[in-house]
């Protein structure tokens, strides 16, 4: 049997586009399109942003920081080996850059090396031989030069590339090589986003950070600010004060100067069980005792439920009343921290 | 500030500054935990053991009331002292020099360890790197070629033995590395602007690093147990 195959003797995009020929909105978009960014710009499709919070949309501890190092204002952002003078800076934008996120971050280095990093859960199986894209958006005080590293789960470095911020804001596209299972190490890997260079103490301005499975950058993905919400919980849930008379759980005193306190499910399973940090605007009450201030006895919360055992300061509290931790109207927080590391 | 282990109920958290840490393996403020008191960044104190005073332990077996007006019923109908009898019998057992308090108690002996272990893991992972890194060549020797004599996958007849042989040719496994110049001379300007630089000959900066980390990785191996380069060796 004999099998004849036609092939066409025209470039079906050079004919279209000497045509003007109308395929649909979709369909010449695509034609149009020169590369893959224009290509996904243009047709409104996007791909999953690896990072958390690369558009520095959620800030549960704070929106200005100062630190030597660990965790800093963005959540899943932290700082590593940075120097005294360190700030790092929630900033809205003010409609005339080039992106269209609502905030961008500040960091203020104080001396070289320093930097911020994202870990990041399960890296290995999803980026394993795979080219990886990094893209965002800069700009500095003063022209710098910034590195940009994929780091492994054992903490090896698998590549560094340099980046350049200029005093205007600057699109930067950075492509790393694929990387095996094994490179990866294990399933946590770290992104790192900093300077090495002494010379010159500068601030750098940083906005829609995307890391995604691909050699070339498309646009930012736009998250629901509810989906943000929800990744950061697995890493960081603050309770805070929404109100002055908010109580953040109740519970049962269960001994003179010991309660139990319920403080609510998760919205999303944590990443581990988590650390619990309350500050000094929360304070205990009982009908019996009144307010009252408290030390952490116990943390006794799950991956998915939060839950402390108190000892109340000064006894007197009465055994099966009921209870409750509340804001005392001085910005009362309880922190779950189950970072990556 | 020096962490504190707490235990309640049978189950232990650890506290520091305004944080209540779970002892849970994966989370970092507990690894952090055991980091620092494997490496000695950090110092750990046990948890508080509580002592009774005599009120508590009266209190706590002293009969219920109910108990004791029926005993002071009975006492007066029969004209017995058992209701003093029974306080006095508590109140001896447990003396007014009972004053109780609080004393810190023994460190539980899974943190040292669980310490121990992380130690053991990093030093063999500091090991490995130090004898990966020992296991270059030396940059102010080069390295000499090897050559192997393989198989081309051919035969051909002996004519001698009448039987068919493998063909063979030289492979270079390993390249020859020339080692780098031992010194190198540089500028060294002269304080007087007037004068000349002057030429000063000193050790190849290159071979001033290799041999700055070569020693840095041979003192991770001296330092490093026994135990772990036994763990290392597969024994």
């Amino acid at each position: 049997m004999t099998v004849k195959v036609h092939k066409p003797k025209y470039n079906l995009k050079e004919k279209l586009d000497s045509n003007n020929l109308q395929t649909g909105q979709a369909g010449r978009d695509t034609l149009k399109s020169e590369n893959m960014r224009e290509l996904f710009s243009n047709t409104g499709t996007s791909r999953k942003n690896i990072l958390i919070n690369g558009g520095f949309d959620v800030w549960q501890r704070a929106t200005y920081f100062a630190a030597t190092s660990g965790y800093f204002g963005p959540d899943q952002w932290f700082s590593a080996g940075a120097a005294a003078g360190f700030i790092a800076q929630r900033l809205a934008s003010g409609g005339t850059e080039p992106f269209a996120s609502k905030y961008y971050t500040r960091v203020q280095m104080a001396s070289s090396n320093t930097n911020i990093n994202q870990n990041i859960e399960h890296t290995g199986r999803y980026m394993a031989d795979k080219y990886v894209t990094l893209s965002f958006w800069a700009k500095s005080d003063k022209p710098v030069n910034w590195k940009s590293k994929l780091i492994s789960g054992t903490q090896t470095e698998l590549a560094s590339r340099d980046s350049y911020a200029g005093m205007e804001w600057t699109y930067n596209e950075i492509t790393f090589p694929p990387f095996s299972y094994a490179d990866w190490g294990n399933d946590v890997a770290k992104l790192y986003f900093g300077r090495e260079f002494s010379e010159e103490n500068a601030r750098l301005d940083i906005a829609e950070v995307q890391l995604e499975i691909g050699s070339q950058a498309t646009p930012f993905e736009r998250l629901p600010i509810y989906e943000t919400l929800l990744n950061c919980y697995r890493y960081c849930y603050v309770l805070t004060d929404d109100g002055s008379t908010t109580n953040f759980g109740i519970g049962t005193v269960e001994g003179t100067a010991i309660a139990a306190i319920g403080l609510g499910n998760f919205p999303v399973q944590m990443y581990s069980v988590p650390t619990v940090a309350t500050n000094s605007g929360v304070s205990f009450y009982s009908p019996t005792t009144g307010s009252r201030g408290f030390s952490v006895t116990s943390n006794r919360s799950s991956t998915a439920q939060g839950a402390l055992f108190l000892t109340i300061t000064s006894a007197g509290a009465s055994p099966g009343e009921s209870c409750s931790l509340f804001n005392n109207g001085s910005g009362g927080k309880v922190t779950f921290e189950a970072k990556i590391v | 500030m020096t962490y504190k282990i707490i235990e309640f109920n049978d189950s232990y958290s650890i506290s520091k500054n305004t944080m209540s840490i779970p002892r849970d393996a994966r989370n970092a403020d507990y690894k952090q935990f055991i980091e620092d008191i494997a490496l000695g960044n950090d110092t750990v104190e046990g948890p508080d053991v509580i002592e009774p005073s005599y009120v508590e332990l009266r209190a706590a077996e002293y009969p219920s009331m109910v108990d004791q007006l029926d005993m002071q019923y009975w006492d007066g109908v029969n004209g017995t002292t058992n209701w003093a009898d029974a306080i006095q019998a508590v109140k001896d057992a447990h003396p007014t020099s009972i004053t109780g308090g609080t004393t810190v108690g023994d460190v539980p002996s899974w943190v040292q360890e669980e310490a121990d272990a992380w130690l053991a893991a990093k030093q063999l992972a500091d090991y490995t790197v130090a004898i990966e890194r020992l296991s270059q060549y030396v940059i102010a020797d080069g390295r000499e070629e090897v050559v192997e004599s393989r198989a081309t996958g051919e035969q051909v007849l002996d004519e001698d033995t009448e039987e068919m042989v493998d063909v063979m040719h030289d492979v270079t496994t390993v390249t020859a590395i020339e080692p780098v110049e031992a010194t190198v001379t540089r500028l060294v300007p002269s304080d007087n602007i007037q004068e000349d630089a002057t030429e000063e000959t000193i050790e190849n900066p290159l071979i001033t690093q290799d041999n700055a980390e070569r020693a840095e990785a041979q003192a991770v191996v001296d330092a490093t147990p026994q135990a772990v380069i036994d763990t290392y060796n597969g024994e």
